[in-house]
């Protein structure tokens, strides 16, 4: 269990899970209107332009 | 807390239901800042507050002392510790000696460790088969899980629970819910998934359309000490 938690901690979350779990997870809660993660993640990170 | 517009103020005093009422003054003031320790004459200051804004006098209470005639924190202050030991109860009197300066409140300085741990979601789609449902509960269980294996501690029972939307124009309401215990606590995944799974077979009813599913871990005890007779090598291996 210890190596999962280190490895899923390392890796990000979800590298080592079940089958059990699913992989296309269609039932997975829908995030459509979430703020933006602003700072753990680079696709959101906010744009400066420089006029 | 500058930059966030939250407004923050500061009580200092020698108690903590005086430093409720230093808090209670400083949100009024400019700086935000009231210190209680070492001013000579409270009695001035306990005067103004009124008896309901006291940390541990409620509504019921409150009307308690107004039909004894107490309106501020000054005149609970100086009553008889008998009459409102005699009247009330201890609680109260405590609150009084604490605005005499005498701490009957200890500081917490530990957080006191969680007793359970909830996964739960509502689905983005009604989901009706059953696979799915498992995943779903299945995902809920490694997060819960790992979430305990964080914190180091063990679980001694899970509970399932699904339900339709109580919101659904067709169909009939149905949630049901069920309660394993583990022969040994436990923070295994694999065991608190296959436990889970068990669990959900039991209340899983076919052709609803669910909505929402959850699991709740309870009985969270410190994993450290956990000395079992029936802890085989297995088990000692998959904790590794």
């Amino acid at each position: 269990m210890r190596s999962i938690d280190s490895t899923n901690y390392k890796y990000g979350r979800s590298t080592l899970s079940l089958a059990s779990a699913g992989v296309n997870k269609k039932w997975n809660m829908k995030r459509d209107h979430s703020s933006k993660i602003d700072t753990a993640d680079f696709n959101s990170l906010p744009i400066i332009k420089v006029i | 807390m500058q930059w966030t517009g939250i407004p923050t103020s500061i009580g200092i005093a020698k108690t903590k239901t005086l430093s409720k009422i230093a808090n209670h003054i400083a949100k009024k003031k400019q700086s935000g800042v009231t210190n209680l320790i070492g001013i000579e004459n409270i009695d001035l200051l306990l005067e103004k507050i009124d008896i309901n804004d006291v940390w541990g006098v409620g509504k019921q209470l409150t009307k308690f002392y107004y039909q004894n005639g107490i309106y501020n924190a000054k005149q609970l202050k100086n009553i008889s510790n008998t009459w409102i030991k005699k009247s009330s109860n201890v609680l109260s009197s405590r609150t009084a000696l604490e605005l005499r300066g005498i701490s009957c409140i200890p500081l917490e300085t530990k957080t006191s460790k969680r007793k359970s741990c909830v996964v739960s979601r509502s689905f983005g789609t009604r989901v009706e088969k059953f696979q799915e449902l498992q995943e779903a509960v299945a995902s809920y269980c490694l997060n819960a899980s790992e979430k305990i294996r964080s914190e180091s501690l063990v679980a001694k029972s899970i509970t399932v629970s699904v339900r339709t939307s109580p919101f659904q124009n067709r169909g009939v309401y149905y949630s049901n819910s069920k309660t394993i215990d583990f022969p040994i606590a436990t923070n295994n995944s694999i065991e608190i998934v296959k436990t889970a799974l068990v669990a959900l077979n039991e209340i899983f009813i076919n052709g609803y359309r669910y909505q929402k599913a959850g699991i709740t871990l309870t009985g969270l005890i410190s994993s450290d000490g956990n000395k079992n007779l029936f802890s085989s090598e297995k088990m000692r291996k998959l904790k590794a």
